[in-house]
């Protein structure tokens, strides 16, 4: 590789640092049934917090974010949105009794 | 060949920052680790999330005044444009305020924490043997008051995260409102939607003020 072509990658790779330190962040605030407990994924990150009268609020990393379920070992994507910095995303889990696989209601 | 020395000089050192970035990680977390494993052997997690809360409070006290002031310029303002920007700078302002009191955000991780050790402590005290029957009383008693303060002090957070939720979603639907019009060149519809959001933020701001107020923090 050139020198300028090392310059380039070296010039690449401090970018990535920087952008993996980033943190501008957005909200999630995701409501859904008082007595609804499976498992919650954002994008490969588990949801460790207490659901309170089913509501919880997330900050979370500016950029596309999968909402995942996680069922018998199986992660089922609920829906895709995305996350813009200081601003909120509502997401509703909707489980209809006809429909085994909860379903999600957006509201950027 | 000029450039190409100067290139790699300036690569050379890149290079080298690089590869002392893992030594400082290194560094910094060897010299830190025992002063913060000692931080918390010597203070519980209830006085630290209490001592978190009190500095919230500062910190949106501080604030108070900058979102009075945003209210009073968006309300004043003639030039859609400012306002807009405006607009933008309360949410960064909200969103500061909302990062440690989302249910994953510092100060809220360490309310689970605190009410969790209050509750632990509770019960390791109602199995203690060491104590006189009044002594053991009296601790448990005072551990099932900060468990009580914590939940309250919980509760309160939860109720100013709401608002702040609330906030942040007026923010920026009038904002995408004004930006809308704008779109089909509706100045004046715009002008009336800031002066009306001018009057929602300070209500807002009102009702914010009360919560965070209101806000004890445990063992105070």
């Amino acid at each position: 590789m050139s020198s300028a072509g090392r310059s380039i990658a070296c010039f690449g790779v401090i970018l990535l640092y920087l952008a993996a330190c980033t943190d501008e962040v957005g909200f999630i605030e995701i409501r859904a049934a008082p007595n609804f407990n499976f498992p919650l994924y954002l994008n490969a990150e588990k949801i460790n917090i207490p659901f309170r009268n089913g509501m919880a609020v997330v900050s979370q990393r500016v950029g596309g974010t999968t909402l995942q379920l996680e069922s018998g070992g199986r992660f089922l994507p609920l829906c895709h949105f995305e996350v813009r910095k200081d601003r909120v995303v509502t997401v509703k889990i909707a489980v209809q009794s006809f429909d085994r696989i909860p379903r999600c209601e957006l509201k950027q | 060949m000029v450039w190409d020395q100067g290139g790699q000089t300036w690569e050379v050192l890149v290079w080298r920052s690089i590869s002392f970035l893992p030594a400082l990680v290194l560094f910094v977390s060897v010299h830190t680790a025992p002063a913060i494993s000692a931080g918390t052997d010597a203070v519980t997690p209830v006085e630290e999330f209490s001592r978190q809360i009190d500095e919230l409070k500062k910190t949106f006290s501080d604030l108070e005044k900058k979102i009075e002031e945003a209210a009073k310029s968006i309300d004043r303002t003639t030039d859609i444009e400012s306002a807009r920007q405006e607009i933008g700078e309360l949410r960064g302002l909200v969103s500061g305020l909302l990062n440690p009191v989302s249910d994953n955000g510092e100060v809220a991780q360490l309310g689970v924490k605190a009410l969790n050790h209050a509750r632990e402590k509770v019960k390791a005290l109602e199995q203690d043997t060491r104590f006189t029957r009044e002594e053991q009383q009296y601790l448990i008693g005072e551990w099932r008051k900060l468990v009580d303060e914590t939940e309250q002090a919980t509760e309160e957070l939860g109720a100013a995260r709401s608002e702040f939720i609330q906030l942040l979603r007026v923010l920026q639907s009038r904002e995408d409102f004004i930006d809308e019009l704008m779109q089909i060149r509706r100045a004046t519809e715009a002008t009336k939607v800031i002066h009306q959001l001018a009057s929602d933020i300070r209500a807002a701001s009102d009702a914010l003020k009360s919560l965070i107020r209101a806000i004890k923090p445990p063992g105070v």
